[in-house]
């Protein structure tokens, strides 16, 4: 009873046993390096085109000192996987993160995009672990890792079949995984106090409120350039009206589309909310509609609704509108009343300057 | 036919919601004198702003000569006590903003067409924000300005819409 317990607390490996495999990879790392340098060199390329997308991305192979770690841990914690034999046949099976690459980015939203892409753009190796779903581990760890085959490579067999581990985290995550890497994972130093636990799980919380923030800020910043972005022609133009005022509207949207872009500069959706609030405008237009005895629609009843303001401009506009009399250009001539003509123009009477 | 001060200082006259109007350098006659027509006074040693006075109102004429615009204004006019008006005409900046307007729309291209935008307040208030406006074509036959809603209407808000004022 007392010897099965003493066997099954050896570790795996001796250490020569990991002398052996590290300087085994040590020859072997050139291999991975530019398996690595493939990965990103491609991933680089797909993530541009992308475009829209904010990213570092970064790639190695794994330092040697770092290899002989983890197979001291493993081997610690009897890995099944970690066996002499299983290193020294193909290591890289069996420690598939010696050639890696890493993509931080914003958001968890960006997170999930990249590594759909990941997965869409490289071949995965037949294998149960090589899309894992995101890890979330208990100690806080957040990214998402994928395993994938070295890209072909013109003229190059050498890195064919050799797995690449790329990893996709958020910025905030990423500072979160580096420190618990550091303090908890790699045991560097000294076991973490308890006090310098609470402040892991309380900068964890931090990370995490901040991917939370990072979204709702870049939504806004969505939102805010939608805002500011011109308004190209009638449809933008109903669209943001109908946002405006939370239910469709009717009428003709050409026409009041011209009228604005000809006294608005530039017309966008702040700059609608500028002219005053839409609802506001086109009760007010509804209530003047009613005063001249004009059927409104929600057009006519929107230029009404401005036209204390505007009045000259419109007139002007309105009296050089080509076919039949509308009942945009009818509504606008009740409001202003006969007294002013709609053939209204402007010229000089008189070309003299004076000094 | 271009346009010359009194069609601008008419526009603004006609629209007091407004107190600018931009045109293009080449299409203001006054400018294409050399030298330049004595009814302006230059008001800087770079020939950048001048005084107008008409009908009894003072305006300002500023060159805008990157942009290849000019603007007609009536805030900015310096009390007659305080006018420091310069002897020598500077022609370099005209020179350079009709060459600048001529590049940007093509010397003789846009079928003729003269345009202007009058300028009014920002709608909220701030910087950034949208700006009320007023655009315009000259209608030569009739000799009066008409709103102007042509295709090239965002275009021309984008060339004449200078930011100062």
């Amino acid at each position: 009873m007392v010897d099965v317990v003493a066997t099954s607390a050896l570790p795996l490996l001796s250490e020569p046993q990991i002398d052996v495999v590290v300087q085994r990879y040590l020859r072997e790392m050139a291999r991975f390096e530019k398996t690595a340098a493939v990965v990103a060199d491609r991933l680089r390329r797909e993530l541009r085109a992308e475009g829209h997308l904010r990213y570092l991305l970064s790639f190695r192979a794994k330092h040697p000192d770092d290899l002989r770690e983890k197979l001291r841990r493993k081997s610690d914690e009897r890995d099944g996987k970690y066996t002499f034999e299983a290193l020294s046949h193909e290591i890289g099976e069996v420690v598939t993160d010696l050639a890696g690459c890493r993509v931080v980015v914003y958001t968890v939203p960006d997170e999930e995009r990249v590594s759909a892409l990941v997965r869409k753009i490289f071949t995965l190796p037949d294998r149960l672990d090589a899309k894992p779903p995101s890890i979330r581990r208990p100690s806080g760890y957040q990214a998402t890792h994928t395993l994938v085959l070295a890209p072909e490579v013109h003229d190059d067999t050498s890195i064919r079949g050799t797995i690449c581990e790329v990893q996709v985290a958020t910025v905030a995550a990423h500072l979160f995984n580096e420190l618990e890497h550091d303090i908890t994972y790699k045991k560097l130093g000294h076991p973490a106090t308890q006090a310098e636990q609470r402040l892991l799980i309380s900068v964890e919380r931090a990370c995490k409120l901040a991917d939370h923030l990072v979204e709702q800020l870049l939504d806004e910043r969505a939102r805010g350039k939608a805002h500011l972005t011109g308004i190209a022609d009638a449809a933008e133009l109903r669209l943001a009206l109908e946002r405006a005022t939370a239910r469709p509207l009717n009428g003709d949207f050409a026409r009041l589309f011209t009228m604005l872009d000809t006294v608005v500069d530039p017309l966008t959706p702040a700059g609608l909310e500028q002219l005053g609030k839409p609802t506001e405008i086109l009760a007010r237009g509804q209530a003047e509609a009613l005063r001249f005895g004009v059927a409104a629609d929600d057009v006519i009843a929107y230029v009404l609704g401005i036209l204390p303001e505007y009045q000259a401009e419109f007139v002007l506009i309105a009296a050089h509108w080509r076919g039949p009399k509308t009942a945009l250009r009818r509504a606008i001539q009740s409001a202003v009343g006969p007294a002013q003509r709609m053939e209204q123009t402007t010229g000089s009477d008189d070309d003299a300057v004076e000094p | 036919m271009p346009l010359n001060l009194s069609n601008l200082v008419a526009a603004l006259n006609q629209f007091p919601a407004y107190h600018a109007i931009d045109v293009f350098a080449d299409d203001l006659a006054e400018l294409q004198q050399w030298p330049v027509s004595p009814n302006l006074q230059q008001l800087d040693a770079q020939g950048r702003s001048f005084l107008v006075t008409y009908q009894g109102k003072s305006f300002r004429l500023e060159i805008f000569p990157a942009r290849g615009v000019v603007r007609l204004s009536k805030d900015g006019v310096p009390p007659a006590t305080t006018r420091a008006v310069w002897d020598g005409l500077a022609g370099g900046l005209v020179q350079e903003a009709i060459a600048a307007a001529r590049k940007q729309k093509g010397d003789g291209l846009l079928g003729g067409v003269l345009l202007g935008l009058l300028v009014g307040a920002l709608l909220g208030g701030a910087a950034g924000d949208a700006r009320r406006v007023f655009a315009l074509t000259y209608d030569r036959a009739s000799g009066q300005w008409r709103a102007y809603d042509g295709g090239l209407l965002r275009w021309m808000k984008a060339q004449l819409a200078v930011n100062a004022g």
